[in-house]
């Protein structure tokens, strides 16, 4: 079986042109539509390496891990970018991915980054966004919201989605044990719930929700590119579940040298500079150029599980998750 | 005889070897697990309940909205049935994502009768499924009704019945006796809805077992809960159509044609059943066309791709249907003992076919390898219960027909069949060609499973661009859909009809 498999995979690189494979990247949809970060980021790095970077969009972050797991050393990827810090344990545990070997001294973060694999390459808070020309009584905490309102929301699937998997920690943070009736008294106030965040936005937008789950940071694109303030993000009393958003090569590429080029680009200001106004999330270096609409985003508290222990208990937070909102 | 026997085994041979190895790939699945006992959960109730709900309520109004249309249809023979015969045939050939755009076009929010509540949830799945399922049920009860006999409506006449006691004693008991089937039928499809379900579910509240097995592989990479999944809905399905009755399945798509020829035109309660039936099935696809030009055309950079690889596996796919339906049409002295093969393939759902060969591909490290293979092959496995019938109809009358001047002749079995079958199945050959390069078109399930990231056929790009809501683009890509697959229908009519003589 594995001769096989290895026959299998070497094919195309008999077969290969003379010209070089692009760098192929994995990422989550919303990363490489024409609006996101991708197409600058790759034309940017292309000029600097002389190379072809190919992006392929995934349903949205966790997808990428899946998609991971199925492809194992077979996979065309070169980089995957996009998992967050909470899946970083599970992900290393695939055995798959080769060291970044770039200095990630003096980025800032919302805690301290040690990591030979994962760059990280921007962060946010989770947050709910609502229109305040439409919402009145918007809930202080995350509590008021499952418990004590009425407002509908739309959130991402947590099988796919890091945001949604964000609200899935959140929640767990919060309620701890009490995470299923807690969920389950949030069904009231569901309309839907999205694949991706790409859908989740939109639908929001179409006014079909009162809120969507996103990030504190979403309404600096609406004050920067649509010049108004009605959108705004919730900012619960609880704290907020941090994300930070990581990149890693992969041991199988047969490039990894130009693998390790992108990573490094990836957290130098060319890149950096994009990514806040594009992605709509902190930069992690502290003197890249974010929109001017960033100074007035608050960073809130930070809530997060160390992500070993996000490994251990994700299946069964899943299954929790499941068993209350299908009910 | 020999080289068409071994035609034969080599079509039941492949058959058999599907389900074998789908069987197999559900027993090596790969990949970790949990604890079996963990899968008999909450959610596992709530799969099961809702699978079981929404295709029990869409059956039932199905056919109980199905009554008045096909009693007034039935009432006498009228000029051009025929052509509102195919229309309702149609629906059920056309892709589901066109259905379920057009009912998102006309009761979305942005839609023309934008529903109160939201169209993703319950609602839009029910409406959706009466979309595709009210023109089934209605051609097949008036089908049923057409064939009471003569001299009963004859006798009816001369005892002078009105139009209730007629109702009562001639129709209502043969509507009655067709609906019980007809409902196990649509009961069946609803059951084992996929595209519908995934685009319109809305979550985890509204999902299937069929929807379940796609989220368990493609969200959780867990085959084992797949794999589970797959042989509950597949066990479900048996169930029914052993309630169902063997026979009358295999009839489903033998529902002829009201034929009796009728130069009348329809009386004013046909005109009225015609008339809204138009104006109900054609609504979602005039919606979907305004949405379509609600924009200029966008050209998509992967339109190209995906065209090319629907094409391609629609063609390959196509041509496998054909041959082997072609070896299950050889006529075979005594009793056919592998008849239960065609049998097997219609039952189980392809969702759960597939599921057993994707994991078995999976095991092997073969899953990419595997995509186009796996599509065609499986696509062509669900067409072959739907253009098999007309075929072997030709191929036994041209059997009895010309057996015995082959055999007085002396001619080979190859020189028999350039000479005489080939020329009498050509027609029909094509005609089943283009339905099941039609049906391999539309496909969307076995493709979203099996596809790996960078493959993209139409109907995944018009879901794709459903999922940004794209609502305009997927509108577009869908119409250019609808016209091929009415391009090829057209030529498959043509291909029957005007090369009969």
């Amino acid at each position: 079986m594995k001769l096989n498999t290895r026959f299998l995979a070497a094919l195309p690189l008999l077969t290969a042109p003379v010209l070089a494979d692009p760098l192929t990247i994995y990422t989550y949809e919303s990363f490489n539509t024409e609006w996101g970060p991708g197409p600058q980021i790759e034309a940017g790095f292309e000029a600097e390496c002389g190379c072809d970077v190919e992006f392929i969009g995934l349903e949205d972050g966790v997808a990428l891990l899946n998609r991971l797991r199925l492809e194992g050393s077979n996979s065309d990827a070169d980089i995957i970018l996009g998992l967050d810090d909470a899946l970083i344990s599970e992900t290393r545990e695939l055995g798959v991915l080769a060291e970044h070997g770039v200095d990630l001294s003096g980025l800032d973060l919302p805690y301290e980054w040690h990591d030979d694999a994962f760059v990280p390459y921007d962060y946010g808070h989770f947050a709910f966004v609502y229109d305040q020309t439409k919402v009145a009584q918007v809930p202080s905490s995350l509590e008021e919201l499952v418990y004590d309102s009425d407002v509908s929301i739309i959130y991402q699937d947590p099988r796919v989605s890091t945001p949604g998997q964000g609200l899935m920690l959140w929640m767990k943070s919060v309620f701890g044990d009490d995470a299923a009736d807690a969920w389950q008294a949030l069904q009231h106030n569901v309309v839907t719930v999205t694949p991706g965040w790409s859908e989740a936005y939109a639908l929001f937008q179409e006014g079909e929700s009162d809120m969507v789950l996103s990030y504190t940071t979403s309404p600096a694109y609406h004050i920067t590119a649509e010049d108004t303030d009605r959108y705004q993000a919730a900012i619960f009393a609880e704290g907020h579940y941090a994300q930070i958003e990581v990149a890693a090569a992969l041991a199988s590429s047969d490039q990894l040298d130009l693998a390790r080029d992108f990573l490094a680009y990836l957290i130098s200001k060319p890149a950096q500079d994009v990514l806040p106004g594009t992605n709509w999330m902190w930069p992690v270096l502290d003197s890249a150029d974010a929109p001017a609409s960033f100074e007035q985003m608050v960073k809130p508290q930070t809530l997060m599980f160390d992500s070993a222990e996000v490994a251990d208990n994700r299946r069964a937070w899943l299954r929790e998750w499941r068993n209350a909102a299908s009910q | 005889m020999t080289a068409a026997s071994a035609y034969r085994y080599l079509g039941a041979a492949l058959l058999g070897l599907t389900l074998l190895l789908a069987a197999l790939g559900m027993v090596l699945h790969p990949g970790r697990g949990l604890d079996w006992a963990i899968y008999f959960d909450a959610y596992l109730g709530r799969l099961l309940w809702f699978s079981l709900y929404q295709a029990v309520l869409s059956a039932g109004l199905s056919v109980l909205l199905a009554w008045p249309f096909a009693w007034a249809l039935a009432q006498r023979p009228f000029r051009g049935q025929w052509a509102l015969a195919g229309f309702l045939n149609l629906a059920f050939v056309l892709p589901v994502l066109a259905v379920v755009l057009g009912v998102v076009a006309l009761f979305g929010r942005e839609g023309w009768l934008a529903l109160p509540g939201s169209i993703y949830g319950l609602d839009g799945i029910l409406i959706a499924h009466l979309a595709m399922n009210l023109p089934f049920a209605i051609r097949l009860l008036w089908d049923r009704l057409s064939q009471i006999p003569d001299h009963q409506l004859r006798l009816a006449q001369v005892l002078g019945l009105s139009p209730w006691q007629r109702l009562r004693r001639l129709e209502w008991p043969v509507l009655r006796a067709a609906s019980g089937p007809v409902f196990v039928l649509e009961a069946l499809l609803c059951f084992s809805s996929f595209t519908v379900i995934l685009t319109l579910g809305g979550g985890p509240a509204n999902t299937n077992l069929e929807v379940a097995v796609y989220q368990a592989l493609k969200y959780d990479f867990d085959a084992r809960a797949a794999a589970l999944y797959a042989v509950i809905h597949g066990a479900v399905a048996l169930t029914a159509i052993a309630a169902l009755g063997r026979g009358n399945v295999l009839n489903m798509e033998a529902a002829r044609l009201p034929v009796r020829s009728a130069g009348r035109p329809p009386k004013a309660v046909q005109w009225l059943a015609i008339v809204t039936l138009l104006v109900l099935l054609l609504a979602p696809y005039l919606a979907l066309l305004g949405r379509a030009l609600r924009d200029d055309w966008y050209w998509s950079a992967r339109l190209l791709a995906a065209l090319q690889t629907s094409l391609g596996i629609a063609v390959c796919s196509a041509v496998c249907a054909v041959v082997l339906a072609l070896t299950r049409c050889i006529p075979v002295r005594g009793k056919d003992r592998s008849r239960w093969l065609n049998f097997g393939v219609l039952v189980i759902p392809a969702m759960v076919l597939t599921t057993g060969l994707f994991l078995l591909c999976l095991r092997l490290g073969w899953a990419k390898q595997a995509t186009w293979p796996l599509i065609i092959w499986i696509n062509a496995l669900m067409a072959m219960p739907l253009i098999i019938q007309p075929l072997r109809a030709r191929a036994l009358a041209a059997h009895q027909q010309y057996q015995r001047l082959t055999r007085v002749l002396g001619l080979s079995t190859p020189t028999a069949v350039r000479l005489i079958y080939w020329p009498l199945l050509r027609p029909v050959v094509f005609w089943a060609l283009a339905l099941a390069a039609v049906l391999s078109l539309g496909d969307m399930g076995v493709a979203a499973l099996v596809g790996q990231v960078d493959f993209i056929t139409l109907p995944l790009l018009i879901y794709q661009s459903m999922g940004s809501y794209q609502m305009t683009l997927a509108a577009q890509l869908m119409m250019l859909l609808l016209v091929l697959c009415a391009a090829l229908l057209l030529l498959a009519e043509w291909a029957r009809g005007g090369r009969r003589a």
